[in-house]
C-alpha cells in the first residue's frame, strides 16, 4: 500500500510538472542573466560590431542567389555569428533575433511541407527580416554596452519594447504562412517569446503581469505540438491569435493610479 | 490511508483535466475542386466564376481566384469549424510589403456557405457574401452558386510558351521551371511596365509572381515588389464544337482590377 501511495504522488508530480509547459528563457536557450562584467564588456563590443558588418554584408550576398541557396547560406552564417558571441552570459537583443531566427527555422522544418510551393521563400522570408531586425537593435546594444561600461546599475537592455516589436514581426509573417502546422508552431513560439521578455523586464514585468499571466495561463492548456489536421491546427492558431490580441489590450490599456 | 489514495485520484484528474486542449474531430473536404459559375447579386447580375484547389499541407481549406468581368481576387478558404464544414471564411491574398503574397489582413473579406443541394455527381450549390469586417479588399457583395453551374475556366499549373496578348501586338515567352522552382519570362511590346525580363516563381499553389530582374556585374538581381501577378488557365467554348484556349492571366497586385490576358 506503501509502495502505491508512493508511485501516486509521483505520478501526481509529473502530471503538475507536464501541465505546466510553460516558456522559459532556458527554453530558447537564450540565458536569463543582465549582468556584464567588464572582461565580457571587452569581448562583446568588438563582436556586435563585426556581426552587423556580417549581417550586412550578408544581405547582399544573398540578393543575387535562388532562393535554396539563400536559405543555406542564412542558415550558415546566422549560425557563426551567433556561436561566436560566446559566453553565454553576453545576451544582447541582436543575439536574441538571430537566436531566435534558428529557432524558428528548425520549428518550420519540422512542421512544414519542405517541398510546397513558397515554403523555402518564407523559411527565407522570415530569416532576412529577422536579419534586417538584428541590424536595428544593435544602436540600442551599443547604447547599453555604453551605458555597461560608463559603470550606470541602471542601464538595461529594453526587453519588453523589444518582445512586442518582435512579436508583431513574427506574428505577422505567422498570418501569411499556408502550412497549417508551420503556423500553429510558430505562433506558439510567439506567445513564448512574448511571455519571457515581458516577464525579463524588470521595470515593467508588474505592469503587464495581466498580460504575461493570461499567456502563461493559455499556454498551459495548449498541445505542444499541432494537429496533424490543417483545420483543427487553424482552429488552435485562431485561438492563439486571439490570446495575443488580448495580450496587446492589456498591455495598452491605461495603469491604473 | 483510503482517504489519501482517493485524494491523489482526485488531484490526478483535476490536473488532466486542465491540461486537456479542447476535443477536435479531424475533417474531409466538402467542396470538389473545380470551377464554378455564379450569379453576382447586384443591378447587372453579372457572371462570377470561382476557381478553386484544395489546399494541401492545410486539410479542408482550399485557394481560390475569383474572376468577375476585368477584376479579380485570389483567397484562402479556410473553414471557420472543423466540426461544421459548411461555413467557410474566405481571406484575400495580398501582396506583403516586403513582396511576398500572403495574408495582409487575416479578417476574412468573405463568407462562403455550402448548401444543402448537391448534383448527383457531388457538385454542391454555395452561396458568398460579406464578412462584415474590417477587410474591404477585393469583391465586396453576394454571389449565387447553383449546384451543378461549371464555369468554362479552368485553373492549370504552370504552363510555358509563347502567349499574345488578346489587345495589342505584345506577346510573352515563358521559359520551363528550372531545379529551383523558377522560371523567366521575355515580355514585349508597348506596356512600359512590363517589358524586359522577368523572373516567374509559384508563391502559393497556382500563383506566381512576375518580379523584374536586372543582370549586374555580380549577379542577377530580382526586384523585391513584383511587378505582376499571374495564373495559369485554361478556358473551354462552345459553339457547334468546343475548343480550348490556354491563357496566362496578368493581375497587378497594386489594383485588383488591372488585369491583362495572354493567350497561347
Amino acid at each position: 500500500m506503501t509502495l502505491q501511495i508512493i508511485t501516486m504522488i509521483g505520478i501526481f508530480i509529473a502530471q503538475i510538472a507536464n501541465a505546466a509547459p510553460v516558456a522559459r528563457a532556458a527554453d530558447f536557450e537564450e540565458g536569463t542573466e543582465t549582468e556584464l562584467s567588464v572582461q565580457q564588456l571587452d569581448k562583446i563590443k568588438p563582436w556586435a560590431t563585426n556581426s552587423l558588418i556580417q549581417l550586412r554584408d550578408l544581405l547582399d550576398k544573398v540578393n543575387t542567389m535562388t532562393y535554396r541557396d539563400a536559405h543555406e547560406t542564412m542558415v550558415d552564417e546566422i549560425k557563426n555569428v551567433v556561436l561566436a558571441s560566446a559566453p553565454k552570459k553576453t545576451e544582447l537583443l541582436l543575439r536574441f533575433i538571430l537566436n531566435r531566427a534558428m529557432k524558428v527555422n528548425d520549428e518550420l522544418a519540422t512542421d512544414s511541407n519542405t517541398d510546397a510551393p513558397g515554403a523555402v521563400d518564407t523559411e527565407v522570408r522570415i530569416l532576412r527580416l529577422s536579419v534586417e531586425l538584428a541590424q536595428r537593435y544593435y544602436t540600442s546594444d551599443i547604447a547599453f554596452l555604453d551605458a555597461r561600461e560608463k559603470d550606470s546599475a541602471a542601464a538595461t537592455l529594453p526587453y519588453a519594447a523589444f518582445g512586442l516589436e518582435y512579436a508583431n514581426m513574427l506574428m505577422t509573417m505567422d498570418q501569411s504562412m499556408f502550412g497549417a502546422r508551420a503556423q500553429y508552431a510558430v505562433a506558439r513560439l510567439v506567445l513564448g517569446f512574448l511571455q519571457v521578455d515581458l516577464n525579463r523586464d524588470e521595470h515593467l514585468r508588474f505592469r503587464y503581469a495581466p498580460a504575461i499571466g493570461k499567456i502563461h495561463a493559455f499556454l498551459t492548456k495548449l498541445p505542444e505540438r499541432s494537429p496533424d489536421n490543417g483545420a483543427m491546427a487553424l482552429k488552435y492558431v485562431r485561438q492563439m491569435r486571439k490570446t495575443y490580441e488580448q495580450a496587446l489590450a492589456l498591455i495598452n490599456a491605461p495603469a491604473e493610479k | 490511508m483510503k482517504i489519501l489514495t482517493t485524494f491523489a485520484l482526485v488531484c490526478l484528474s483535476i490536473v488532466n483535466a486542465a491540461a486537456e486542449a479542447p476535443k477536435l474531430q479531424p475533417s474531409a473536404p466538402v467542396i470538389p475542386e473545380g470551377s464554378y459559375e455564379g450569379r453576382v447579386q447586384d443591378a447587372d447580375r453579372g457572371k462570377a466564376s470561382l476557381l478553386l484547389r484544395p489546399y494541401p499541407g492545410r486539410t479542408g481549406s482550399y485557394i481560390t481566384i475569383i474572376i468577375i468581368g476585368d477584376r479579380s481576387t485570389a483567397y484562402i478558404v479556410d473553414p471557420l469549424d472543423p466540426n461544421a464544414l459548411n461555413t467557410y471564411g474566405m481571406t484575400p491574398l495580398q501582396v506583403t510589403p516586403d513582396g511576398e503574397i500572403g495574408i495582409v489582413n487575416d479578417d476574412p473579406s468573405l463568407v462562403l456557405t455550402v448548401g444543402v443541394e448537391r448534383t448527383r455527381n457531388g457538385l454542391p450549390g454555395f452561396t458568398i457574401s460579406n464578412a462584415n469586417s474590417a477587410n474591404q479588399i477585393g469583391f465586396q457583395g453576394s454571389i449565387v452558386f447553383e449546384a451543378g453551374d461549371t464555369s468554362a475556366l479552368n485553373w492549370l499549373d504552370f504552363n510555358p510558351g509563347r502567349y499574345g496578348a488578346t489587345h495589342g501586338n505584345d506577346y510573352a515567352i515563358i521559359s520551363p521551371m528550372d531545379d529551383n522552382r523558377q522560371a523567366s519570362a521575355l515580355f514585349n511590346g508597348g506596356d512600359h511596365e512590363l517589358s524586359g525580363n522577368f523572373s516567374i516563381r509559384e508563391k502559393v499553389l497556382g500563383i506566381f509572381t512576375l518580379k523584374a530582374i536586372s543582370v549586374k556585374a555580380t549577379g542577377v538581381e530580382t526586384q523585391a515588389i513584383p511587378k505582376r501577378v499571374g495564373v495559369f488557365i485554361m478556358k473551354t467554348s462552345c459553339f457547334i464544337a468546343c475548343w480550348h484556349s490556354q491563357l496566362f492571366v496578368l493581375i497587378d497586385p497594386a489594383k485588383d482590377n488591372a488585369f491583362r490576358i495572354f493567350k497561347k
